[in-house]
């Protein structure tokens, strides 16, 4: 159980903490990008603690069949679609990321429309397979990359280049007060706790233990992603690149491995992982626009996959159009509009559920009482 | 069985849509590509670019010697230009992702260098880990050189600037990526090794030293190697003393650095240099072992202190800053907004006092 909590919780960490996070921290690191991360462990922890222990008071269910218990029909379903919007989002700009990285770095010459097309068809095919099936993916792919990621890491801090004095620098900036974007953007990677509005249907009972380590992970993941493009691209120079951590395990080299560059290794975990992310997103997006709409497109296993089918193909055609028409300079700043949001929605989300945790407690036990 | 065969075709259908992930080289064939191994960056006759690329010419044989390449030239007002000029000149496609190193000619390098490679941090398959090197006479001379043992195309050079092959204490390495860092720090000034071409070799013994994109400083190759120890910390070089008029050699096979950058209030700033160097003796004209070993590691460590000095000062005066000294300044000072300009004039200004303790190990197999 704890695992799984925990698996949920990487992937969004390690997703983050390359794609667009440190792109917006770096280029803000003067300006309070240090304290946001300083922040961020805080607020981050905070958030996952309270909503880890408010969805814990309903074993065995979703967001959808918590929202029915308290809310009637009108109130509950512009919540959920919102929310189901949100988080189809999240998966959908990873794979528009994802397929310009691809596009730029490992298949220059395929066509970007084609290769945003095969991401959005596998990630709508795994996205309705059953949550179960996702669940154990999650785990087989965390399992086999993360000694890759570890390796990276050690590459990195290992490398006899790393500047350690260009870090030191960034010591003088730390006491600035950081924006709201900062902030949205720094807390984005804990927030992997959030998939369990979903998934929390399929445990019994959500016990987590050593929740300590969300803070601990959670600093050092971050501190890492921000720490090793700075020593490596140095102080200055890493405001200039785009792709900061492609970039920066680019300047990591294996003498004698089987490939020289450390990139296409990272690159290639990254296939694994953002395929992943983005299939763990549009599932639960799916499955929160279904527990708005009626029994009878839901219930029976047939019209369920008809309907998971027709929001995966929305979504995904969606996707595709906004992948063709963006580049990269609309890519950030949509995000960072995205972050914005999010940041609020999901403070109010978890505000949310521990007034509905403390209500459920508090009417059993009036019930008790009668 | 219809079930079956229903999910096997999915599966299929997955599989092919992800084959085309694997297609690592686009849609060109590998022998539809020419691989350029080094690039060569000389000022034009008329024109701003001289770009030469030297071109692999793959062979099933590997004897030394049987390395085979060619090289073209052309010239252009800009590098992406001249690039696609080049692809006129040649039945394949240019792929640069092997590029692993890439000589700037000897006048081309001397000015400007802040904006003119711009083109190579731009392309996303020039390697971050590739060489960079000056040219003497020029970078096109550099890359005609063919050594007769070499295996590979281009691995002369690579081997050298690896330190897979020779270690050389005179062979100094620049990647890329810390050339770019360097170039834009605030504080770490960039350098770049000097090839010389000879007739069938090369010699890689001296140093370059930038500023702002411009060469300030050439290095000769008595002082190469103590930059190498300085900047690079460079284990493994040969340290000279003497006893009492005789000379003797130590091979030094580890060597620390650490140092402190202090400005007290009333006193002058200076740089406080702590270098232990451990070692064994390998050459002499005297017997060694008998010696009072106290006076012999008190005379190369005197000896190795002026050397030291000696070159930071040459630093100093260039006011080039390749060690560093102005970055650690800025990351154990904590005023952001002036740090830097206190630092530029404080440089100038700046006494070294280097410490060096030698700890001698031995005297080799012999007393």
């Amino acid at each position: 159980m704890t695992r799984y909590y925990f698996y949920f919780y990487l992937i969004c960490m390690l997703i983050n903490t390359i794609f667009f996070v440190p792109r917006i921290l770096l280029a803000q690191r003067f300006d309070g990008a240090i304290m946001a991360l300083i922040a961020a462990v805080g607020i981050g922890t905070a958030l996952a603690v309270t909503f880890t222990k408010s969805i814990g008071r309903f074993p065995g269910k979703g967001l959808p069949e918590i929202f029915a218990g308290f809310m009637p029909l009108p109130i509950r379903t512009p919540i959920l679609i919102f929310m189901g919007i949100m988080w189809i989002i999240s998966g959908s700009i990873i794979i528009i990321a994802f397929s310009f990285i691809t596009n730029r770095y490992l298949s220059p010459e395929t066509s970007p429309q084609l290769l945003l097309i095969c991401f959005c068809g596998i990630c709508s095919w795994a996205s309705t397979r059953k949550a179960s099936s996702i669940i154990s993916v999650t785990e087989i792919i965390i399992l086999v990359n993360l000694p890759i990621v570890a390796f990276i890491m050690y590459k990195s801090f290992s490398q006899k280049l790393f500047d350690w004095d260009s870090v030191k620098i960034m010591t003088d900036y730390v006491f600035v007060k950081p924006s709201w974007s900062l902030l949205a953007a720094a807390t984005y990677p804990f927030s992997g706790y959030i998939n369990f509005a979903i998934y929390n249907r399929y445990f019994k009972e959500l016990k987590v233990t050593h929740l300590w380590l969300v803070p601990v992970i959670g600093a050092f993941v971050l501190f890492t992603s921000i720490v090793v493009p700075i020593g490596l691209l140095g102080t200055s120079a890493v405001g200039d690149y785009l792709y900061t951590w492609i970039s920066a395990a680019d300047t990591l080299r294996m003498q004698y491995g089987f490939i020289e560059r450390v990139v296409f290794l990272f690159l290639f975990i990254y296939i694994g992982f953002s395929l992943l992310f983005v299939t763990i997103c549009w599932n639960i997006g799916i499955q929160l626009i279904c527990g708005c709409l009626p029994d009878r497109l839901t219930k029976k296993k047939r019209s369920r996959i008809v309907t998971y089918w027709c929001i995966a193909g929305v979504n995904a055609a969606v996707t595709f159009w906004t992948g063709v028409l963006s580049n990269d300079k609309g890519m950030i700043n949509f995000v960072k509009i995205w972050l914005n949001l999010r940041l609020g929605s999901e403070i109010a989300l978890v505000a949310l559920m521990a007034v509905l945790a403390w209500l459920h407690v508090s009417r059993r036990r009036n019930r008790e009482h009668a | 069985m219809l079930k079956l065969s229903n999910r096997v075709l999915r599966l299929a259908a997955v599989l092919l849509a992800g084959c085309m992930l694997l297609s690592g080289c686009g849609f060109r064939d590998i022998d539809k590509r020419f691989f350029v191994i080094e690039i060569g960056i000389d000022k034009g006759d008329q024109k701003a670019y001289k770009i030469s690329l030297k071109l692999a010419i793959p062979s099933p044989k590997m004897e030394p010697g049987d390395s085979r390449w060619q090289i073209i030239t052309a010239e252009g007002d800009s590098i992406a230009e001249t690039v696609r000029r080049m692809k006129s000149m040649v039945d394949k496609e240019f792929d640069f992702g092997h590029a692993k190193v890439i000589v700037l000619g000897k006048t081309f390098a001397e000015k400007g260098l802040a904006h003119s490679l711009d083109w190579m941090s731009r392309r996303r398959d020039i390697q971050a880990v590739s060489f960079m090197a000056i040219g003497v006479p020029d970078a096109l001379t550099v890359l005609r050189v063919k050594p007769p043992s070499e295996r590979l195309p281009g691995n002369a050079l690579i081997l050298s600037f690896t330190r897979e092959g020779t270690e050389s204490p005179y062979i100094v390495t620049t990647y890329w990526f810390d050339y770019y860092r360097r170039m834009r720090a605030e504080g770490k000034d960039p350098f770049l090794p000097v090839i010389t071409a000879e007739r069938d070799t090369f010699d890689i013994d001296k140093v370059a030293v930038f500023a702002k994109g411009n060469k300030k400083l050439e290095l000769e190759s008595t002082d190469t190697d103590v930059f190498n120890q300085l900047v690079r910390h460079l284990q493994r070089f040969v340290i000279r003393g003497e006893l009492k008029g005789n000379p003797f050699i130590v091979n030094v096979d580890s060597m620390k650095l650490k140092y402190r950058i202090l400005t007290p209030a009333g006193g002058d700033p200076s740089v406080e240099m702590n270098i232990k160097i451990m070692g064994e003796v390998e050459e002499s004209s005297i017997s060694l072992f008998d010696q009072d070993w106290r006076s012999l590691e008190r005379s190369l460590a005197e000896n190795q202190r002026q050397r030291y000095t000696e070159v930071l000062k040459k630093l100093q005066e260039a006011k080039v800053d390749p060690v560093g000294f102005g970055l650690r300044y800025r990351a154990t000072r904590h005023r952001p907004k002036t740090e830097w300009e206190e630092w530029q004039r404080l440089y100038p200004q700046v006494q070294f006092h280097v410490r060096v303790t030698v700890e001698l190990k031995g005297t080799g197999i012999v007393k």
